[in-house]
């Protein structure tokens, strides 16, 4: 028993010291730092969005206010409704982002199933999930999204369904691959000597070991996620207005940008600073994780 | 070498007829009635119904498929329900336009791409590198629809200096092309740079070296033409997120291109044409991945022999 908690705490100041040489080496990076200030201030303005600025100045109309440049009281200007623009950016982040994490943590969860299911057991399982996936693998996920939206109808639902069904199949091949490499380890074959059933050995010892490529590859595509928000909005398949949404605020704008290019100027600094955020990010924790890998 | 094309071609049946049968599903499953979206809400029941029995409708689902399929392999693709013309017509009417926009943004990306992450690569960690690298982080996270009104905004309607939308002349295109291959652009800066940098640490480049070859000889005889292959591969990939992309970019420009189609086809709530323009896109990419392929071969020897030809 003595030695068990022994081995315990040892196992745990083992996995303290990996995060923290994994910080270390992410610190070191300047542009990932710079990547997770910005998004430590978006997480922070979308969370405060109800703080900061009304909803209502959001999609409220206001004929009397409609085009009016920027200026104190309306810093980003107001659109051809006299909705404020910068309050409809704040509550925007809250969407953008908050859909991003969430497509992403259900694509993940999801394609993590399937492609550690393929990779541990192998074989026919293995043979045919993937070829199913190869089948989605073989459209440009953009593509496929815009197909699944296509078959499904418009609107925010439906499109969140499209992005989670195009994401999938990265994930499950990304796991796939991962499970595949430290499957033959000599860790598993001693969990598995040791009686454990197969879903506590794919969870417990496989995944933890492979987590790294996987979590690179949820940020990146959670910026993948709010691009494609944003563009499918913007082509009037995803959110509709008054929802304050940075894309399709871009699609109403666009009618109004000869005389007022405000309109369409900030909402795109938007979504260009939170796809960058997270696309620094991801590249540092690349970093982090694998030294090798840097050149 | 022919074996393998073969091969390859027939590979691309399963994916095709997996994604058609996938579509087909979905949007049999949905609520809709075609024949209701080809007659109008004033059709009587009789004259719907009627529709539906002539266009097959009420037979079972699998048997819609396989006949659906079937015409499809002898190229009838059916009627559009919105402009009541063969699909096929439609969708080969538009698609020059849509594979014109691509085939000038690879060169665009091309032309500008290599040469940027070449000079990145010799000049390391340089101003240069430095501009090269930050530009193309940032170019990877710019949306390509958000560009183009940028583009739009500055060069039409600010300065005058080219038109914002149509396809009259060249000058229709050149705007559309910086927005569609900037992305695939910064991608492919940063993976010629790290390639030739991988390359350039190999000994048989050392050995190049100390035989006196010149610096431009050892960069591109014995450095570039070792990175290529990852380099070839990137840009058919490109093409891939370049067509669908399109999409976006053709109706940011207001381009009558399969994407508009795909666009307007979704909105109609247009079956067959949505149907068809999907499975356009996904021939056009099999077919680029497997012209990549082959270049694979004819730029790497090692590939071509493991083909035996």
């Amino acid at each position: 028993m003595k030695a068990d908690v022994n081995i315990l705490r040892k196992t745990k100041v083992k996995r303290r010291g990996q995060l923290r040489s994994i910080w270390n080496r992410y610190k070191r990076n300047k542009l990932a730092m710079v990547g997770l200030f910005l998004m430590a201030l978006l997480v922070f303005f979308s969370l405060s969005a109800h703080f900061i600025v009304d909803y209502d100045k959001a999609i409220h109309q206001n004929m009397q206010e409609r085009f009016q440049e920027p200026s104190l009281k309306h810093i980003f200007g107001t659109d051809q409704y006299g909705r404020d623009i910068f309050a409809r950016i704040i509550h925007g982040a809250k969407i953008s982002i908050f859909m991003g994490l969430f497509n992403v943590a259900i694509a993940l969860t999801i394609g993590s199933i399937i492609g550690s299911v393929a990779g541990y057991y192998g074989g026919y399982i293995d043979g045919i999930v993937m070829r199913i996936m190869d089948v989605f693998l073989a459209i440009p996920q953009t593509l496929l999204a815009i197909s699944i939206v296509a078959v499904l109808g418009q609107g925010v639902i439906n499109l969140m369904i499209a992005l989670i069904i195009s994401a999938i199949p990265k994930f499950a091949r990304i796991v796939r691959s991962a499970i595949l490499t430290v499957r033959g380890q000599e860790y598993i074959e001693a969990a598995r000597a040791y009686g454990t059933n197969d879903m506590r050995i794919i969870f417990k010892h496989v995944m933890p070991n492979a987590i790294g490529p996987i979590i690179v590859q949820a940020t990146l595509d959670m910026a993948f996620a709010i691009l494609s928000i944003a563009s499918l909005s913007f082509l009037g398949l995803g959110i509709s207005p008054p929802t304050p949404e940075w894309g399709s605020m871009l699609s109403e704008g666009k009618t109004y940008m000869r005389d007022y290019s405000y309109l369409v100027v900030f909402p795109g600094i938007a979504i260009v600073i939170t796809v960058l955020a997270l696309n620094l990010i991801g590249d540092g924790l690349r970093d982090a994780l694998d030294p090798r890998l840097r050149n | 070498m022919t074996r393998y094309i073969i091969k390859r071609i027939l590979a691309m049946i399963p994916v095709l007829l997996g994604i058609s049968f996938v579509i087909f599903t979905i949007m049999s499953l949905t609520p809709g009635d075609p024949a209701l979206a080809i007659l109008g809400k004033d059709a009587t029941p009789e004259a719907l119904e009627l529709l539906r029995e002539d266009m097959g409708l009420n037979e079972h689902f699998l048997l819609r498929y396989a006949k659906y399929m079937t015409n499809a392999f002898r190229g009838d693709f059916g009627i559009s329900y919105s402009t009541r013309t063969p699909v096929f017509d439609e969708v080969f009417s538009r698609y020059p336009n849509t594979l014109k926009l691509s085939f000038f943004s690879i060169i665009f990306m091309v032309v500008l791409g290599i040469p940027i992450g070449i000079v990145s690569a010799v000049k390391k960690y340089s101003l240069i590198d430095s501009i090269s690298m930050i530009g193309a982080l940032l170019l990877t996270s710019i949306p390509g629809f958000w560009l183009g009104l940028m583009l739009i905004l500055q060069l039409s309607l600010k300065y005058r200096l080219l038109p914002a939308i149509g396809i009259d002349s060249w000058k229709n295109y050149i705007m559309p092309c910086i927005t569609l291959g900037a992305a695939d652009l910064a991608i492919l800066v940063r993976i010629t740079r790290s390639n030739m940098l991988e390359i350039v640490r190999q000994d048989y480049i050392r050995t190049a070296r100390a035989k006196g070859a010149g610096k431009m000889r050892v960069i591109f005889k014995h450095t570039l033409r070792n990175a290529m292959l990852p380099i070839v591969t990137t840009i058919g990939l490109c093409f891939g997120s370049l067509l669908s992309g399109a999409i976006i970019v053709e109706s940011v420009f207001g381009m009558p291109g399969v994407g508009t189609m795909i666009i307007n086809a979704i909105r109609a709530k247009d079956t067959p044409l949505v149907m068809a323009s999907v499975l356009f896109f996904t021939i056009i990419i099999g077919l680029i991945n497997l012209i990549v392929d082959i270049i694979y071969a004819i730029i790497d020897p090692r590939v071509r022999s493991s083909y035996g030809g």
